[in-house]
Formats: C-alpha cells, sequence, structure tokens
C-alpha cells in the first residue's frame, strides 16, 4: 500500500510538473526568432487566450527620474504585447520590446515577464552583434531569468559578461534592465 | 648579387627564397581560414552576399525602424489595439515568417572597411613584390600587382553600395572577391614555382 501512495504521488509530481509552462524556451533557442513565434511561446503557451498591443512611451523627464532610481536610461518608445486570459480581464503575461544599439548594430530584445514583474524569458529578433554572439545564447540569458526591477543589473558583479564580447554584454544586460523598469513604473 | 631591376625569384639567395615562401604559405593558410570564414558566415554566391548586406524587405523595414526611434508625446501608455487572437499573428502582414536578418550599419561597415583595406594592403604588397621578382611577361606582371588592389577596394565600395544602394551590388562583391583570390591563388603558385623549381639561367622574359 505504501508502495503504491509514493507511485501515485510521483505520478501526481510528475503531471503537475509537466503541466507547467516550460521556462525561458525562446532564451534557449541560442539564436534570432521571429516574433509571431516568441509572442505565440511566450504568452499563449504560459496561458493567456488572447494578445493586445499597447504602447509605453517615456520622455526625457521621466527617463531622467527612472535613471536616478534605477541607474539606467530608458528614453524611449516602447512596443508591449499583454497576454490576456480567458476570464478577458487576467493579463498573464506582458512582453516588453526593448530596441538596443549594440557596436556593430541594433538589438530587438523581447522580455517576456509575469504579473508580478520577474523575467520568465527572453528572445532576439534582431541581433546585429556579429563578434559578440555569444551574448544572445541561454548560457548568458539565462543570469537574467527571475531578475525584476530594482535588483542590480551590473556586468562583471552579478551579471558575468562574456568574454570577448563585453559591450554585447553590456547591451543586452541594459535592454533587459530597460524591459523590467518599463514593466514596473508603466504596466504593473 | 643581382641589381633590382634584374632580381629574379629563382636567384634570390636561400634567406629571401625562405622569407618568401614562408610569407607565401603563412598567407595562404590565413587565405583559406578567410574563404572558410566567408562559407560558413556568408556564401559565395551574390544571392547570399545581397542577404548579408542588403537583407531582405522585412528585414530593411524592421532595421530601418530600429535605426530612428523618435520619442513623441508625454510619458505614459497608450493601447495600440483590440485584443486579437494568436491566429491573427498569421496573418499580419507585419508579422515576418522568417527570422530577421540583421544587416550592418554604415559605422559597423566603415570599421570592416577600414580593417579590411590595411589587411588586404599588407597582403598584396608581399604579393607584389613577389611577382615584381617574378619571370613573367610585362602586361602579366602589372596586372597582377594592380588588378588585387582595384578588387579590394572595390570590394568595400561594393559592401557600402550593396547595403545604401541595392542588391544588384552584391555582384561587385563576389567579382571583387574574386579577383582577390585568383590574384593570390596566380602569385601562391607563380611564386613558389619561380623561387623553387625554375632554374636559376631561364632567359628573363619580362
Amino acid at each position: 500500500m505504501r508502495r503504491l501512495n509514493l507511485i501515485f504521488a510521483t505520478a501526481l509530481v510528475a503531471v503537475a510538473l509537466g503541466a507547467q509552462p516550460a521556462v525561458a524556451q525562446i532564451a534557449k533557442t541560442n539564436g534570432v526568432v521571429t516574433m509571431k513565434d516568441a509572442l505565440k511561446e511566450m504568452l499563449q503557451n504560459h496561458g493567456a487566450a488572447t494578445l493586445k498591443k499597447v504602447s509605453v512611451t517615456v520622455d526625457a523627464d521621466k527617463s531622467k527620474a527612472l535613471a536616478q532610481t534605477y541607474g539606467v536610461e530608458t528614453a524611449g518608445t516602447y512596443t508591449v504585447y499583454q497576454g490576456i486570459g480567458a476570464d478577458k480581464s487576467t493579463v498573464t503575461g506582458t512582453v516588453v520590446i526593448v530596441n538596443e544599439q549594440g557596436k556593430e548594430g541594433p538589438l530587438q530584445l523581447l522580455v517576456a515577464l509575469n504579473p508580478e514583474g520577474k523575467i520568465y524569458d527572453l528572445g532576439f529578433t534582431v541581433f546585429g552583434e556579429d563578434k559578440g554572439k555569444s551574448a544572445s545564447t541561454w548560457g548568458f540569458l539565462k543570469q537574467f531569468v527571475e531578475k525584476k526591477a530594482g535588483d542590480p543589473f551590473v556586468v562583471g558583479n552579478d551579471i558575468d559578461g562574456v568574454s570577448g564580447a563585453t559591450w554585447s554584454s553590456n547591451s543586452v544586460t541594459s535592454a533587459a534592465e530597460r524591459g523590467v523598469v518599463v514593466f514596473a513604473e508603466f504596466l504593473k | 648579387m643581382d641589381s633590382l631591376p634584374t632580381m629574379r625569384l629563382s636567384r634570390l639567395p636561400m634567406a629571401f627564397k625562405l622569407l618568401f615562401t614562408a610569407a607565401l604559405m603563412t598567407l595562404g593558410t590565413g587565405y583559406i581560414f578567410a574563404l572558410s570564414n566567408i562559407a560558413l558566415k556568408i556564401g559565395f554566391s551574390p544571392d547570399q552576399a545581397a542577404e548579408r548586406y542588403y537583407g531582405n524587405e522585412a528585414s530593411r523595414r524592421v532595421m530601418e525602424g530600429l535605426e530612428e526611434t523618435p520619442v513623441e508625446g508625454e510619458a505614459g501608455v497608450s493601447e495600440e489595439s483590440e485584443e486579437f487572437s494568436f491566429d491573427d499573428l498569421d496573418t499580419d502582414e507585419s508579422m515576418s515568417d522568417e527570422p530577421i536578418v540583421s544587416i550592418p550599419t554604415f559605422e559597423a561597415l566603415v570599421s570592416e572597411g577600414h580593417f579590411h583595406l590595411f589587411g588586404y594592403t599588407t597582403i598584396f604588397f608581399v604579393c607584389g613584390l613577389v611577382i615584381a621578382l617574378a619571370d613573367l611577361r610585362g602586361w602579366l606582371k602589372n596586372a597582377l600587382i594592380v588588378a588585387p588592389f582595384a578588387a579590394s577596394v572595390l570590394d568595400i565600395w561594393s559592401m557600402l553600395l550593396t547595403r545604401f544602394v541595392g542588391a544588384g551590388f552584391a555582384w561587385l562583391l563576389v567579382v571583387s572577391g574574386m579577383v582577390m583570390a585568383m590574384s593570390f591563388l596566380l602569385v601562391f603558385v607563380i611564386g613558389i614555382y619561380q623561387l623553387w623549381f625554375l632554374h636559376p639561367h631561364t632567359n628573363d622574359i619580362s
């Protein structure tokens, strides 16, 4: 009987784990993805039935104020997709699209955040850094999972930079931090 | 020892023969790595070169959007759409089916250009020195000295033209690359042959 209970409990845990959306599936692709694939994985596979597109503007004054709080410049216009649950009212997840200028070319980072503002996935739709490609891989991106606004985002301190790709490491870190700050200040 | 105008590869002292051979061998190895790098990152066809430097319509649209991100209006949130289904993403024309190919910025091309031009000049100066000392007809000698330099300048300009003017200039990129590669191959073969296999008393035909 005890053995049966153990098997039943193990099966329950396995089912429960299987029902959880897999975390950071896009970040694990180690490369550039299409916007539609990223949104489906980041939002639809995390419980959203529909989605909504919003735009967030951070002007110079607000950016200056946020820089004093978080230490990162956020001025710009951000496109944001919100995943809406089947009840039509719950926001199940949010994807903030952050454009960042790299050393060799632009980056477009999609930062997926849960309702608490913690990162659960990241993905690039544009990655213009030829020499800094390692900064687009899971080995680097996994450091941002679970981070939220107010957490330290400092390369060389709590974020291990990619050797030989310092600029790209800084650009990606800055983009991820801008994503969480925009969410915390405008969308939470 | 011969004076400079009559100096020939086949009559060089052993130390110079070894110096030129080592230089050609090292440059040859470098060239193989460079070609492998192109094969792995871009490809050799004009279409692949055009995709790398011109991109496609979707990538150009996205990249141009990324280059100009003006901040308009006051800080805040505005709704861009009503709720829509995930299936609508498949019919949205602004959503590309293919991953966006990142095309280089002007700054990146200038950086790549100056880096390559100094490298090309060094490589083809050594090649020119080898050919200047080879027993060759005057016109062939002059062509082999000048052609790779002209092609290297054309190579840099064709990157910029392909990126900013039109994908058709990718042909120029491929042709200039071929001219440089063929020139180097000829210099290598002629150089090694004349350094080690040509009889020192063969008549100068230049």
